[in-house]
């Protein structure tokens, strides 16, 4: 365990805070008279916040709101913005409690409190001034993919690998937590997510030979409660007498230290660094780890468990309930880590309770989240490393014509290192029982290298070009009925993919942003286009709607392209960088 | 930096001004500036903080690191075979994985513009390589020989990247995804790692 420290600002800085506030503390306090607990696991009781980045527990990004409709979206126009001072890549969502918005900035990960009373004006600003080293360890651009929200704190992890809580109602540091090393190759960007008073984190570094681990820390102290790593053995997995993997190839023991070649577990990678989603009534929390490292499989012969795999895992100890690896002996940079979107849905003549989860591999899985059963999964991309998927083993078929090698050039595999979606985040609409995916459409050759795993450095042995874009269109909102697991219908973008998180409402409209900087409004039942503005930057930050003071609803995006998807934006008519907060309202 | 750290952004910017103008002052001065004369120039020698601010862009400052900088030489410099043997090194070390096989950059900086965060003279190379830089480039005087390393000097020197120059106009780093800004550092102590 690392060291936690607690902080509280100095009597004499507060006092002098409180000094300046002078006159106007009395509105600025608006918020500290009310009630700042929220009970997460209840979204209706306040429907026009968005409090997780995820919108809910189960990750839908799906809002009740329905003011803005598909009958007069068309007249949606900017409202108020807020320039975030920086120019990496904004992976993150707005979170809105009471009369407050919270956005966390790329790194150097400052944190905003903007008074929605006063649109745009800031309450509070926080810099926590993480260790530049990390700008050089972050293998995809120095961003934050979102913050957390509880009892009146807001969490977020920084770069240098801390996860901070700060009081919303000033800003400053309740404590800061040390989660792990930058020198080791680990950084932190995933948003961390609160249940049942504890907040789940975990690290990125799955291109610099990290080892992948998942932690709790306690919401009130910051400090480390339980820890699980994803390879090596039972005991550092939590793996137990009660895991029940429902597929016998994920049954075994130690499989996560002798499904690798001796010790190559250790680097083997397996990072937590994209979602966590949380059913409070199984008490599970659902999360993914990232390719196995390095990227030249040839080095590690074997499944490589338990990289590129799902994990449902007690909130309370960390305890897996079940396992299930979707990519065994993955060689294209498939990770895991993708959204695991839990929604109730009519399978087979009965409710099941369902986890959703569009895999960088291209397929899309609708399992059940209780017992890890896959009940129906087929590619939403076009794909080809694949040729088909036992239902009974569940194992892919794999194209051993496409399997990397050292010396060797592998061409045209499907989809590319990006994957056929990456973390970007789907939304789910309870109203047209669909799943809207931002999809990557993209091919590459690869070539593997023998990888020297070097401290810090990156640990991985592959070069790997994107090539052909199958059909003529790099990316697609694929819409996606996953009772069958088939696509409804996709909105294709021939020149970039897209890579932008996705919001559904009760308006039935569905909002996603491209890499060139257009944020649309779709039919949420065709796809057709209502509504579009050209915003000043790509988007790859995830779109969120909330009810203003003033009672109307308002939709907000965080544009700023970078991150992996930046690599596409390069081309020379694509925009360029820079973090700038759009909020809309009629 | 600026954009990561526009505080400190400002007050580099306000640095490098005052630097700058140190040397211009020291250059009018004596032919061959020595620290400590350069430290003398009075107060009211320098111009308007105003005007500072705007002191337009160009060579490097002619401060003493730059006479050393004309006195060190890559002893590999020109010699056959060493470029090749500097690519392996620069493949094998992992440096491709972070500034690319090409070089262009990736998760560290392009080496093949002008722009050059820590000078581009070998020894600053040199340095860069040896010591480490604080965004993250490690320090590979511990694992390399500096043979090695100024053969890896040598291998970057046939990338096409100008030569010589401390600072430079560049293109936007940031555009590779790489999530580094466009950072020109000239004060004296600013490129500790």
């Amino acid at each position: 365990m690392m060291p936690t420290r607690r902080l509280t600002p100095p009597r004499t800085a507060r006092a002098l805070l409180l000094l300046l506030a002078g006159g106007t503390l009395g509105c600025a306090a608006a918020d500290q008279g009310t009630n700042l607990k929220r009970d997460l696991t209840r979204r209706d009781q306040h429907p026009g916040e968005w409090a997780i980045q995820g919108s809910d527990y189960g990750l839908t990004r799906y809002s009740a709101l329905h003011e803005i409709d598909r009958s007069n979206v068309h007249g949606l126009h900017v409202a108020w913005t807020f320039s975030t001072g920086q120019t990496q890549g904004h992976e993150g969502t707005p979170l809105v409690i009471g009369n407050t918005m919270y956005i966390v900035t790329p790194f150097p990960d400052v944190a905003y409190a903007l008074d929605l009373t006063k649109p745009g004006t800031v309450k509070w600003k926080h810099d926590p001034h993480p260790d530049p080293w990390a700008i050089g360890v972050a293998c995809c651009d120095v961003v934050n993919r979102g913050w957390a929200y509880a009892d009146g704190k807001l969490v977020y992890n920084l770069l240098d690998d801390h996860t901070v809580a700060l009081d919303v109602n000033d800003g400053h540091e309740i404590w800061r937590t040390k989660l792990a090393d930058v020198n080791t190759g680990q950084t932190m960007t995933m948003a961390p997510l609160i249940a049942d008073g504890k907040v789940i984190v975990g690290n990125s570094g799955g291109e610099m030979g990290a080892r992948g681990w998942v932690a709790a820390l306690d919401l009130e102290t910051g400090k480390e409660l339980w820890r699980a790593y994803s390879t090596g053995p039972d005991s550092d997995v939590k793996i137990t007498a009660n895991t029940k993997p429902f597929y016998a190839k994920d049954r075994g023991k130690d499989l996560g230290a002798t499904s690798w070649p001796g010790d190559a577990w250790k680097h083997g990678a397996g990072t937590v660094w994209g979602w966590v989603s949380y059913d409070p009534e199984l008490h599970l929390i659902y999360h993914g780890t990232s390719n196995a490292g390095p990227w030249n499989a040839d080095q590690r012969p074997g499944d490589n468990k338990w990289t590129s795999s799902v994990f449902a895992r007690d909130v309370n100890t960390g305890e897996v309930r079940w396992v299930y690896q979707f990519t065994p002996h993955e060689g294209w940079d498939y990770d895991g880590v993708n959204e695991d979107v839990l929604v109730d849905l009519p399978i087979g003549g009965r409710t099941r309770k369902a986890l959703l989860h569009f895999d960088r591999n291209g397929y899309g899985y609708t399992m059940d989240r209780a017992t890890g059963e896959i009940l129906a999964v087929n590619p939403f991309v076009a794909i080809n490393w694949s040729t088909g998927f036992d239902m009974t083993t569940g194992l892919p078929q794999i194209d051993p014509a496409k399997e990397t090698h050292v010396g060797i050039t592998v061409k045209n595999i499907c989809p590319s290192t990006a994957g056929g979606k990456d973390e970007e985040p789907s939304a789910y609409s309870p109203r047209t029982g669909l799943a809207y995916i931002p999809a990557i459409n993209v091919c590459m050759d690869y070539e593997a290298h023998q990888a020297q795993y070097i401290a810090g450095t990156p640990y991985m042995g592959a070069k790997f070009p994107a090539t052909s874009s199958p059909g003529g269109y790099k990316g697609a909102l694929v819409a996606w009925d996953p009772k069958t697991a088939t696509v409804a219908w996709a909105v294709p973008d021939t020149a970039y993919p897209v890579y932008s998180g996705v919001l559904a409402t009760a308006g039935d409209l569905v909002f996603y942003g491209t890499l060139d900087g257009w944020f649309r409004a779709v039919d949420a039942r065709t796809g057709e286009k209502l509504w579009e503005a050209k915003l000043g930057s790509g988007i790859i930050g995830g779109p969120m709607t909330y009810r203003g003071p003033d009672g109307k609803q308002y939709v907000a995006v965080l544009s700023g392209v970078g991150g992996v998807g930046g690599v596409y934006a390069t081309v020379p008519k694509a925009p360029p960088t820079g973090g700038m907060l759009y909020v809309f309202s009629l | 930096m600026s954009s990561a750290f526009p505080d400190r952004g400002r007050r580099r910017a306000a640095a490098l001004g005052a630097a700058t103008v140190v040397a211009l002052a020291a250059g009018c001065k004596t032919e061959q500036p020595k620290g400590a004369e350069v430290s003398q120039v009075s107060q009211a020698t320098l111009p308007a903080v105003s005007f500072v601010l705007r002191a337009p862009e160009g060579p490097a400052p002619t401060l003493a690191v730059s006479r050393v900088q004309a006195l060190v030489q890559n002893p590999y410099g020109g010699v056959m075979g060493a470029g090749e043997e500097g690519r392996f090194l620069y493949v094998h070390m992992n440096c491709a994985y972070c500034h690319g096989f090409d070089a262009t950059g990736g998760m560290g900086p392009d080496l093949t513009d002008k722009s050059w965060r820590y000078g581009g003279s070998d020894v600053d190379v040199f340095n860069s390589i040896y010591r480490g830089r604080r965004q993250g480039m490690p320090a590979w005087g511990p694992l390399l020989t500096e043979d090695q390393i100024w053969k890896l000097v040598a291998y970057i020197r046939t990338l096409g990247g100008e030569t010589g120059a401390r600072y430079g106009g560049g293109h936007n780093a940031a555009s590779t995804g790489a999530g580094e800004s466009e950072t020109r550092k000239t004060a004296p102590n600013e490129d500790q790692p």
